[in-house]
């Protein structure tokens, strides 16, 4: 669980670092409430990727939940981004679709694979 | 899955190599060529088409000659931008015989036929498959034959929403390819599938639901053909 737990803090790192540029680039211009409102919504998503990356190198077992809400927002977020308003770089958007998933069907497979275990 | 990898190497064949600007046409120079000139008439197909051509080499200049000085201040690039493309479009207007609201129609015009087969079939290609295995995970997860009405219903909006956002970040790929400029700018607007987003998220509703119902009854119709 910890390569997933390092992924998370680097994809979630990758994206808030991201989206603090895009948000100055955003003051800086003469941007619409909405985009503002966006900025600061996927800015949270990424936060809690990056938090939940460190909880599950920290604390593994009791941060399989948080992990995965935290990946099924930031997939809902970044789909929306990149499904209505496609403004962030496309690594970022694609980044931000791609590995969540991967991090939910690791997460589920896991959980799959711990309850069969459980049952036996 | 053999013909799915020849299907889709034809398509990302097709992507990158219809519909390219002509590259010995940008400059950063913001200086106009063109090999032809005299009056066209937009009756004409082939007359449109070099319009459009045309309109796509103005804004791809434009944005270049911008980009050279200020490439990630958008607001100091504008006059730069604004005055080099309308000189391009003076230019246009005066060797052709087209008004300006032309240029400006050309430069939103599309090649359906390019954008339906590099885009748009690839990801509705994507969009079943990934449906498809949505559900077998969402039903291996939850042991269950079936998904509920609920699951389903959630499963279709999230579907739905990853693939037209795979569509949108393709679309894009696929137009800075055909640019040659990684730097798409207000350009990505021209993309319909973005500038349409409630018609691409409504189409792509409806392919993953018809996937889902397709497979459904198909799973359904040997227990009835038994009883």
């Amino acid at each position: 669980m910890w390569i997933l737990g390092a992924s998370a803090v680097i994809v979630g790192g990758l994206e808030l670092l991201n989206t603090i540029i895009a948000a100055i680039a955003v003051a800086r211009s003469d941007s619409s409430p909405a985009r503002a409102a966006l900025a600061i919504l996927v800015g949270v998503v990424s936060a809690l990727l990056l938090a939940s990356g460190i909880a599950l190198l920290v604390r593994p077992r009791n941060s399989i939940g948080f992990a995965r809400d935290s990946a099924l927002a930031t997939l809902v977020v970044f789909a929306l981004l990149a499904a209505l308003h496609p403004g962030f770089s496309m690594a970022s958007m694609l980044l931000g679709i791609v590995f969540p998933i991967v991090m939910l069907l690791v997460i589920a497979r896991r959980s799959s694979a711990q309850g069969a275990t459980a049952a036996r | 899955m053999r013909h799915v990898g020849m299907v889709a190497a034809l398509c990302v064949t097709a992507s990158l190599s219809i519909g390219c600007i002509d590259a010995g046409r940008v400059n950063r120079e913001c200086h106009w060529t063109d090999t032809s000139s005299g009056p066209l008439n937009l009756d004409r197909a082939a007359d449109r088409e070099h319009l459009r051509q045309d309109a796509q080499v103005a804004w791809e200049v434009g944005q270049r000659y911008a980009d050279v000085r200020y490439r990630t201040r958008p607001q100091s690039a504008r006059p730069l931008l604004d005055a080099c493309r309308s000189a391009m479009v003076d230019s246009i207007v005066a060797r052709h015989a087209v008004t300006p609201a032309d240029v400006e129609r050309a430069t939103h015009a599309r090649r359906w036929p390019v954008d339906i087969i590099t885009v748009f079939l690839p990801m509705l290609v994507v969009a079943i498959l990934v449906a498809l295995f949505a559900t077998r995970e969402v039903e291996r997860l939850t042991r269950h034959d079936s998904a509920s009405a609920i699951a389903q219903v959630v499963l279709i909006a999230v579907v739905a929403l990853i693939t037209t956002g795979l569509m949108q970040i393709w679309a894009m790929s696929v137009e800075t390819w055909r640019l040659r400029n990684e730097h798409l700018a207000g350009r990505f607007l021209v993309i319909p599938s973005v500038a349409h987003p409630a018609i691409a998220v409504t189409a792509m509703i409806v392919v993953v639901a018809a996937t889902l119902a397709i497979r459904t009854s198909r799973r359904r119709a040997p227990a009835h053909s038994i009883s």
